[in-house]
């Protein structure tokens, strides 16, 4: 018989353990005693029932490690390994759940966790909804009542969408892959707002494809955001968590995605008023200001009446001026008539003087030279004038006889005064 | 033409320009005929996007979901409530 080291035998356990398939993935329910944290977080403690102990390491990240405690029942998930340095057969926990919960839930919390962990929930991708959709796809099973209530609640408050419905079971075998196949199928949909994956209250065991990591990642990977509505508000499923918005019930996702057209309309109406009463008041102000405008211009205006005013006052100093002036002319004149009517001919014609003049071309004589005998002459007198004619030269000097004496002959014209064919009459015709 | 084109208008953008037409007007600062242009369009857009509310009826259409093309698994399994 061979001799073997402790290291050997320690590793041909240690090999023997995780190769077997019993030991490499199992739920152990106990309670939980002697645990101890380290300082790095993970927890070290023996699950023990009546008969046996089992000694369980927790690293920091399993799944409900919080909830160890001493005397705690509770069923915990993992594999078995020898840990050679110590000769110890130890449970690596990697998920507790407190005990009495069934493999579906720990299932559950399992893929929960790991899904958390790469970031499938994160609050920073959750897409917003638009706040009107045009194509919103649903699904869902053909059966039972979600799909009407979805069309419901969508012809009530929007039916300004089209719905899209895609039928797939929602619960049984074959729910899973006809969920994950109906988002392929709208993963090649253009022209899509969201999806509703929607489905009535159910047992957990009912609801089980939404906890499958493949309708996680379904979901996931859609291209537009997608509304859970599983179950009742109380049963929260993987599929929640992924989505980007949860409803509690299908009739609330159909609620939650839509604007609500009274509201719509109630909104339209508020816009039309608001539109009246806007172009309203613009109306006013223009009026205003066309007022203001308006008084402005007046005052600005120039002052016509001010104008008149000024220019029928120039008109009269004018017209007095010319006035003052036409009398001082007048007088002048009157006075200018009056030396005339001194230097009047006739003036010295009635004081017996008479003037002669050559019948032949009028002018007046005023030589003995101008004439000689036998021409014809006029003379005129105060009174009037008459013919003559010269009958002889000069007398002889100091004692002519009277018969050389020119004798003239006078006949009376027509001629008309020198005042009335000379002067014009003193009053001018300025007139204003 | 711009009567055809905004006619042709989804809701959604009806409503936002609706929207819009109404905050440039509130937000003043245009000449009166600016004003009334927008009014006018603006009581254009209400009045089309209360048609379309009023008009709408919600239509549906059914997809072929791939894997379903096998039909006879899927009704025995439904039963939904």
């Amino acid at each position: 018989m061979p001799v073997y080291t402790v290291t050997q035998v320690a590793k041909y356990l240690k090999d023997t353990v995780s190769l077997d398939r019993v030991l490499a993935d199992l739920l152990v329910s106990g309670e939980v005693s002697n645990l101890s944290r380290s300082a790095a977080g993970h927890c070290y403690f023996t699950l023990k029932d009546v008969d046996s102990q089992l000694r369980c390491v927790a690293f920091r990240d399993a799944v409900g490690i919080d909830m160890l405690d001493n005397g705690v029942a509770v069923t915990a998930q993992g594999h078995i390994s020898f840990y050679q340095a110590r000769g110890d057969l130890q449970l690596i926990t990697e998920l507790v759940a407190s005990d009495g919960v069934g493999e579906l839930h720990m299932e559950f919390l399992r893929i929960r966790a790991k899904l958390q962990e790469e970031g499938l929930f994160d609050e920073s991708r959750k897409r917003p909804l638009p706040a009107f959709p045009k194509r919103i796809a649903v699904v869902t099973s053909r059966a039972g009542a979600v799909l009407h209530d979805i069309i419901n609640v969508l012809s009530r408050r929007y039916p300004l969408v089209e719905l899209l419905f895609l039928h797939t079971p929602v619960q049984g075998e074959q729910a899973a892959e006809g969920i994950v196949a109906a988002f392929r199928t709208l993963s090649l949909e253009t022209d899509l707002d969201l999806v509703i994956l929607a489905r009535g209250g159910g047992s957990m065991e009912e609801l089980a494809a939404f906890n499958q990591e493949a309708v996680a990642r379904a979901i996931h990977a859609s291209h537009v955001p997608v509304v859970s509505a599983v179950g009742h508000e109380t049963d929260t499923t993987i599929a929640d968590f992924v989505a980007d918005v949860r409803a509690p019930t299908p009739s609330a996702a159909a609620e939650l995605v839509t604007p609500d057209i009274v509201d719509l309309q109630r909104r339209v109406a508020e816009q039309r008023n608001t539109l009246a009463s806007e172009v309203l008041g613009q109306l006013a102000l223009g009026q205003d200001s066309l007022r203001y405008v308006t008084s402005r211009l007046d005052r600005l205006a120039p002052d016509i009446a001010s104008y008149r005013l000024r220019i029928d006052e120039l008109t009269r100093v004018a017209l007095a001026t010319v006035r003052q002036g036409t009398a001082l002319l007048r007088e002048q004149v009157h006075s200018r008539g009056l030396q005339l009517g001194s230097l009047q001919p006739r003036n010295t014609l009635s004081r017996g003087y008479a003037l002669v003049q050559r019948t032949a071309d009028g002018r007046p004589v005023s030589s003995v030279g101008d004439v000689a005998p036998g021409d014809g002459i006029g003379v005129q007198v105060s009174d009037g004038s008459f013919q003559g004619q010269v009958l002889g030269g000069p007398p002889a000097p100091p004692k002519s006889r009277p018969g050389r004496t020119a004798k003239k002959r006078i006949v009376p014209t027509e001629q008309g005064t020198l005042w009335e064919q000379g002067l014009p009459p003193s009053e001018t015709g300025v007139s204003l | 033409m711009a009567k055809e084109t905004n006619n042709s208008l989804p809701f959604e953008q009806a409503f936002e320009k609706l929207e819009d037409t109404v905050q440039a007007l509130e937000k003043g600062g245009l000449t009166l005929d600016q004003a009334v242009a927008l009014y006018e369009e603006g009581m254009r857009l209400a009045k089309q996007c209360a048609q379309r509310l009023d008009g709408a009826e919600l239509k549906i259409t059914e997809l072929q979901n791939a894997f379903l093309n096998q039909p006879p698994l899927l009704k025995e399994d439904d039963d939904n409530q």
